[in-house]
């Protein structure tokens, strides 16, 4: 059977095209086989991504002996097929389409200058067609009919490809496009022929990549004129890593493309990914080191705030921070200062950063905001598997996956283009989907059950599924007594969770379970992703470890298609955790408590007095306590015990839980320096601003949710005085070791950088699982998901083969444990947090960027119809949300999207319009990280 | 999303209600439109948004489809509209001044419209109103169509003479006709044929030399064994009764006598081929006729002869009617599948083939009407009979429609491989007084223009390649008052109104060819006007996507050659 298969899909063809003889494969079309052998057909509608309609006409060729027509795109091939693709008669009907096409296309001009030409120019350059003498361009429509602030709609340049209308459908899985009237009226429509926006549009701009002829533009770039040169990066934004061509004229960004094909994303991307780069250009970008005027002056702070900013040169700037820091650690230890290093940052600088804080300074204290997202999945997947990381990749996942279950993910919204090739997944292969989710996120719409469970029930829910599983025998027995331990345990306690009890804790119906433990079972290789919604909670843990043992149970690690998918948040926050930004793991996950690994380090960073006696100079010794995460950095810097704070692009202060304490917290430290591109909210307690740079000014590179490094290049140079991260804590760092008359005396102790290359040299010293990762090899494009353990080693996609990191994977039991803060009479209502697709965590850049701002410009509160009925709403749009921590002001959006008694915040906007004005600081007991999402509120009308 | 599209609409109970009761069911979409348009008189954003959300459908989709279907884009209630028709005969009839005319007759509550050919050519000029079939339309009546009359209907009761009856009613007939048979509750065909094994059957309508009757004239028999011979599985018969070729409209009249035929032929094949079900696809403008098949199936189903376990047997065949919303495109049988599963009616590139890929992407006969109501007297009387009749090399009779400048227009049922000068003098009984044979166009707009010096061409399913197209049978004989020219533009018009607009050449070409056609009409040709008219006319041969964009160069061609003069720009043609 399975041979038989394997014969009919190599079943071999001979073909000829234009007299040469090529071999193919059955199921090809002409086309592809041409388009292989560089044999060039002219197409418009026909595109490799997408499916062929034979609509245009362009790509007719001739079938020999009898010169019947067929369209190329859509000709299958069979054995003995002759085809002839550039005759006199083809040439004639090519020029007569081009010339038709010609007859209802304008160009009214005003893009002249933006390209150097179109797909349909150069066709009509190609076949030398031009307007027929007497007919004349004539303007059918608005040439700017849609208000959308990204896309720009002119269909009078429009040819009737229908590749939006297909690129939408097929490739975005949101059929806003479409086709209305008929006959010489047809043209391209947006829903009802509304707004792109009404018509439920995400302005990802895909369909402006597909466009063959500038019908659909970019809004912002209309104009702006060709760009000197294009650089391809890897994007900022998410964990999902797309790789965009950044446009560059003048220095600045002019537009953002894409590439087909291209690793991890193709022509697609998101609206932030595409859209949202102006933040590069914005006038708040900090351009020169500010000091406080009191610090330069030597005076105490005020009474009240920091008093004003002075700005200063680098020397002054750095000098100053270098003191600080000495006196602080003179006069408290090390352990008296915390650096937050950055998930927005490259590895490279991670490395950098945590490299200060334990070589330089001393201390474990350095952690960053990956303890608010994914502490609970590293500490959960490295109890039961051995590796904390996403066990698969986004393309194995969408290629393979017969089931996937998504919980608590809104992995259209927060990973648009992972969420978009489970949509493909979905549409092109009928994988059923299973989505868990207190709320009707836009993927439900895709789903064949969605199990609206109450917030905060997701370990009984997946033991409920477990035990219908264990109850019919739908384990894999044979996965689990070769490659798992501890099952014992496991099977007893979850047997307690029978369907009833656990359709009481989590609402949802007990057919539901039934169906979802079927779904699940019956289609294997399952792949289960999440994201915060089983993260953030007091159980962070247990609902990973839960969500462990379901894979075990039913054999679906270590096979393409499966695994365990936590999908990591920021660009670089796979990148960060992986380069020792954590208080507990040096680079590579090597235990700071492991003896060796000490060892290990006390050489290679080994410091010597300058001048010192021999042999007596050895200054450097790696703390062997774990250190503090960002939590406790920001509560024991309200304490005193925290005495200076080092912080790399992070915001705490607009994003820790109860935001309020923390900049408390924060105001009341002594020494503050926040290096980042904006003054963000937290700029308000800092001492010293030190301008970084963003990711379209330096080199570097970032590790995407599924460990697959990829490079940052440099396309624009540093906006004013800002200099590249890693070279501002470089610079530092050897300030700091001059005051200390510390010289370096390890192999990789110096601080001396031509570039980020060379730190990666250093990182792959250092880290095994990195020890094959260089730059020259990413320039050379090798795709390489990590461990890459040598030079010569192609990178492991899936993790877990054959045998767990950890040796055999482990069973825990995992009971459900209710929520920190539940609702009450006084606060009746829960409040879950996230993100929205439009802007990004604070929302540093995303506020910054002109359109981002246009589609979502303020704060939005979800809330059931229902509620907003009891709460009085009746037509106004403003609520005031109170906790028993704080308030936050909101617009109020009613809709179905929650259910009754929840109601949904996001954290992107400053001030009275933060949710986390409202979060508790709850915390995981092993991972520390806080329950964003759920908390009691009440909410007014005003 | 933007957030504004994700707040809560409270959904409309009218478009609820209405969807439940057709079952949610997507292709059940252009009926649920075709409902409300009627009830609002135009179908508003909202209405499609909330179709598409009841329907879980995209609402691009659902304003593709009701932007298509030209029932569905005037903006009036249906029951104070009047469409009339301004097909090639209705036109030689006065209907354009009739639209005027009606125009300054009614008050403003009325829409008055035109529409593509009705199938109504036999009560020229002809309209609908609301949704009755009327004609001829008189002036003079207007008051009386308000209140349900419906002008004078033919009466094909008794043939002509020369008429060979086989399939319609023939009261004079030695054997009872078979259409008959079912007032005693019986399909004495179907009967005989369950008790056949599926290939013996194939093999007598193969035999029988059947072609297939909406035109093309594919052997019959051919197709049938193609889809038997296919593992997949469900299978289904779709009846092609979308008949909008203009000057035909012999499905209309069999449905109206004979419908149990129809659909016994329907079962007979369905059983041969293994299908489950099947699907009788007619136009939206045959409202009676639904009902008509309606009651037809209700009858049938009654005495066990159409539904599940067909005369105790296991075999099962319900039959379904869809009705469409006006597109002359869906008569090509795979835009006809796309209107089918509620998708705006574009054809499919073929291969695949329906019997590959039709229904759903399942293996499908498309027959048309025509087809299957041969299917049960061949299997009742053999096939050998069925050979007996008319021509030996294409035998069996053909349903003609006869229209234009003779004594006596009309359908009728005749053998193939007549000629012009026979169906004139023999079946039309001459030319009217007063009138001489200037041009005829055979076939339907998708024919060709005949002259004088074809008039003894013998007329079948490959006389086409000698200047004289059979098509669906629709002939229309034109006199010295009428103009080749005017003719062309006319069908040539009807085919841009018609056009999907999906492939290039016919979106863009025949809309140029139009143009150019007008100008030459008004006498203000421009250089390389009849040169860039014959080339245009090459391209659709060419390079169209389906048989709709190839079928415009025909009468355009055929016209170009024997009326060059006509087509002379300056002399220069």
């Amino acid at each position: 059977m399975e041979l038989h298969k394997f014969e009919r899909r190599a079943m071999k063809l001979q073909v000829t095209i234009n007299g040469r003889p090529f071999k193919a494969e059955s199921g090809m079309t002409v086309l592809d086989v041409a388009r292989a052998h560089g044999i060039e057909i002219p197409t418009l509608c026909n595109h490799p991504d997408l499916k062929p309609v034979g609509s245009c006409r362009l790509c007719m060729v001739e079938i020999e002996p009898q010169g019947d027509l067929a369209t190329a795109c859509t000709l299958q091939l069979y054995e003995g097929l002759e085809v002839q693709t550039e005759t006199a008669r083809l040439v004639q009907i090519r020029k007569s389409i081009l010339e038709l096409l010609l007859e209802d296309y304008a160009d009214a001009g005003y893009a002249a200058g933006d390209r150097e030409e179109t797909e349909f120019e150069r066709w009509l350059t190609h076949y030398g067609v031009h307007r027929r003498t007497g007919s004349s361009a004539q303007l059918r429509y608005p040439i700017n009919s849609d208000p959308n602030p990204v896309l720009w709609v002119d269909r009078n340049k429009c040819v009737l490809c229908k590749r939006c209308v297909r690129s939408c459908a097929e490739i975005q899985g949101r059929f806003v496009w479409g086709v209305g009237e008929r006959g010489h009226r047809v043209r391209i429509i947006a829903g009802a022929d509304t707004g792109l926006l009404e018509a439920r549009c995400e302005s990802c701009g895909t369909c402006v990549a597909y466009c063959p002829t500038g019908a659909l533009d970019d809004r912002m770039s209309v104009g702006l004129g060709k760009a000197e040169r294009t650089v391809a990066t890897t994007c900022t934004y998410c964990g999902v890593g797309c790789q965009l061509d950044l446009n560059v004229r003048d220095n600045r960004i002019i537009r953002v493309t894409t590439r087909s094909p291209s690793p991890v994303n193709g022509l697609q991307a998101c609206v932030k990914g595409r859209y949202g780069y102006d933040f590069v250009h914005h006038p708040d970008r900090l351009k020169r080191p500010r000091v406080r005027r009191c610090l330069l002056e030597d005076r105490k702070r005020p009474a009240e705030g920091r008093g004003d900013w002075v700005e200063v040169d680098w020397d002054a700037a750095l000098n100053l921070v270098a003191d600080k820091f000495r006196r602080i650690k003179a006069s408290y230890g090390p352990d008296a200062i915390g650096v937050m290093a950055s998930a927005k940052c490259t590895n490279e600088e991670n490395y950098l950063m945590q490299k200060l804080a334990r070589q330089v300074i001393g201390t474990h204290n350095v952690d960053h905001c990956a303890r608010l997202c994914h502490s609970s999945t590293v500490a959960g997947l490295a109890l039961c598997y051995g590796s904390g990381a996403m066990s698969n990749t986004m393309e194995d996942v969408a290629r393979d996956a017969q089931a996937l279950f998504i919980i608590g993910s809104n992995t259209t919204e927060q990973h648009p283009v992972f969420g978009v090739k489970l949509r493909q997944a979905i549409l092109r292969r009928g994988v059923p989907l299973v989505v868990a989710d207190p709320r009707r996120i836009d993927i439900t719409e895709f789903a064949t059950l969605h199990l609206k469970l109450r917030p905060g029930t997701d370990v009984a829910l997946i033991n409920g599924i477990m035990q219908i599983v264990l109850t019919n025998g739908w384990q894999d027995q044979q996965f689990i007594d070769q490659r798992c331990e501890e099952f014992e345990p496991f099977y007893e306690a979850v047997l307690a969770y029978t369907p009833e009890k656990v359709s009481d804790i989590t609402g949802l119906p007990v057919e539901q379970l039934q169906e979802a433990a079927e779904i699940l079972t019956r289609h294997r290789p399952m792949a289960v992703i999440w994201s915060m919604g089983i993260t953030q909670h007091t159980t962070g843990v247990l609902n990973v470890l839960a969500l462990g043992n379901l894979q075990m149970l039913l054999g679906n690690i270590g096979v393409p298609g499966g695994g365990v998918n936590p999908l990591r948040g920021q660009n670089n926050v796979q990148g960060a955790c992986d380069t020792g930004a954590l208080p507990n793991y040096l680079p590579g996950y090597q235990s700071v408590t492991d003896a060796s690994v000490q060892e290990k380090f006390n050489t290679a960073w080994q410091l010597e007095i300058r001048n010192g006696a021999a042999g007596q100079n050895a200054t450097f010794r790696l703390s062997d306590a774990a250190g503090l995460t960002v939590t406790e950095m920001i509560d024991g810097s309200g304490a005193g015990k925290i005495r200076g704070l080092y912080i790399l692009g992070e915001n705490p202060a607009m994003t820790d839980p109860d935001a309020l304490h923390a900049g408390q917290c924060m105001a009341a430290c002594d020494f503050v320096v926040l290096q980042d591109i904006f003054p963000s909210e937290t700029a308000a307690m800092a001492d010293v601003l030190l301008p970084g740079v963003s990711w379209a000014e330096k080199e570097g590179s970032f590790t995407n949710t599924d460990r697959h490094i990829q490079l940052v290049r440099r396309a624009i140079d540093p906006v004013g005085e800002a200099r590249p991260d890693w070279y501002i804590i470089a610079d530092l760092a050897r300030r700091i070791l001059e005051r200390e008359d510390r010289v370096p005396a390890g192999l990789q102790a110096a601080w001396l950088y031509e570039d980020p290359s060379e730190i990666m040299k250093e990182i792959a010293s250092l880290t095994p699982i990195y020890g094959g990762i260089s730059h020259e090899r990413l320039q050379r494009g090798d795709q390489l998901h990590w461990p890459v353990p040598t030079d010569d080693h192609s990178g492991t996609p899936i993790l877990h083969i054959g045998k767990f990191t950890r040796g055999k994977g482990r069973f825990h039991v995992t009971d459900h444990l209710p929520p920190k803060e539940m609702p009450d009479s006084e606060y009746p209502l829960v409040l879950t947090t996230g993100r929205v697709l439009y802007h990004w965590h604070g929302a540093e850049m995303t506020r910054r960027s002109h359109a981002l701002m246009e589609l979502y410009p303020e704060t939005v509160v979800e809330i059931s119809p229902e509620d907003a009925e009891k709460i009085g709403l009746n037509g106004k749009t403003s609520v005031r949300v109170k906790s028993r921590r704080g308030e936050m002001i909101a617009k109020a959006l009613v809709t179905s999207r929650v259910c009754p008694g929840l109601i949904f915040g996001n954290f992107h906007f400053p001030g009275l319009q933060n949710v986390n004005n409202l979060t508790i600081e709850a915390l995981d007991p092993v991972a520390k990280i806080p329950e964003y999402k759920v908390c009691a509120v009440r909410v007014e009308s005003i | 999303m933007h957030p504004t599209t994700l707040a809560y609409r409270a959904p409309d109970p009218a478009v609820v209600n209405l969807l439940g009761d057709l079952g949610r069911s997507h292709a059940e979409v252009v009926k649920a439109l075709r409902i409300l348009h009627a009830e609002y008189g135009r179908l508003t954003p909202h209405l499609i948004s909330e179709v598409a959300r009841e329907l879980r459908l995209p609402i691009s989709h659902v304003y593709g489809i009701a932007t298509f279907y030209s029932l569905l884009t005037t903006p009036a209630p249906s029951e104070k509209t009047i469409r009339i028709c301004d097909g090639p005969y209705c036109m030689m009839r006065g209907a354009v001044n009739l639209l005027s005319q009606i125009q300054s007759q009614l008050d403003e509550s009325w829409t008055i419209t035109r529409t593509s050919c009705l199938g109504l050519c036999d009560r020229a000029p002809a309209a609908l109103v609301g949704d009755s079939q009327v004609g001829p339309v008189q002036l003079k009546d207007m008051d009386r169509y308000e209140s349900g009359w419906c002008g004078v209907l033919s009466d094909y009761g008794r043939p002509r003479p020369y008429e060979i009856r086989a399939l319609l009613p023939d009261p004079g007939a030695k054997n009872d006709p078979l259409g008959v048979a079912f007032d005693k509750g019986e399909y004495p065909a179907l009967k005989k044929a369950l008790r056949m094994s599926p290939d013996a059957i194939l093999h007598e309508l193969e035999a029988s030399k059947l072609r297939g009757r909406g035109g093309a004239g594919f052997p019959a028999g051919r197709k049938w064994r193609l889809v038997a011979s296919r593992a997949q599985r469900p299978k289904y018969v779709v009846c092609n009764a979308d008949e909008s070729e203009p000057l035909s409209f012999k499905d209309r009249v069999l449905i109206d006598s004979c419908p149990q035929l129809v659909l016994e032929g329907m079962a007979i094949v369905g059983y041969a081929v293994g299908a489950e079900a099947g699907y009788v696809y007619i136009r939206g403008e045959y409202g009676i006729q639904v009902e008509r098949l309606l009651g037809a199936i209700d009858e049938a189903e009654d005495c066990g002869l159409l539904g599940s376990h067909i005369g105790g047997t296991a075999f099962s065949f319900p039959v379904h009617v869809h009705q469409g919303a006006g597109a002359y495109i869906c008569g090509e049988e795979t835009a006809l599948l796309e209107s089918l599963e509620g998708k705006r009616g574009e054809p499919r590139v073929r291969p695949p083939y329906p019997a590959d890929f039709g229904y759903r992407g399942r293996p499908t006969v498309v027959s048309n009407v025509e087809t299957l109501a041969a299917v049960p007297m061949i299997l009742a009387r053999g096939a050998d009979w069925y050979r007996s009749l008319g021509d030996p090399d294409m035998p069996g009779t053909k349903l003609y429609t006869l229209l234009g400048e003779v004594n006596r227009p009309g359908l009728f049922e005749g053998p193939f491989r007549l000629t012009l000068r026979q169906i004139i003098n023999d079946f039309g009984e001459g030319m009217r007084e007063g009138s001489s044979f200037h041009f005829a166009l055979t076939g339907g707009a998708a024919g060709t223009l005949v002259p004088l010096s074809l008039m003894d061409v013998p007329i079948d399913f490959d006389s086409a390649s000698r200047g004289v197209a059979l098509g669906s049978g629709g002939i229309l004989i034109c006199d010295q008052s009428a103009s080749p020219l005017r003719m062309v533009r006319e069908l040539v018009r009807f085919f841009e109104l018609e056009s999907c607009g999906k492939c290039t050449p016919c979106r863009i070409g025949v809309h140029e060819m139009r143009r150019i056609l007008d100008r030459m009409l008004e006498g203000e040709v421009l250089p390389g006007d009849g040169k860039r008219l014959a080339q245009l006319s090459q391209l659709l041969q060419y390079a169209s996507l389906c048989g709709l964009g190839m079928s415009v160069s025909k009468p355009v061609q055929s016209a170009l050659q024997h009326f060059p003069d006509l087509f002379a720009t300056n002399g220069t043609p």
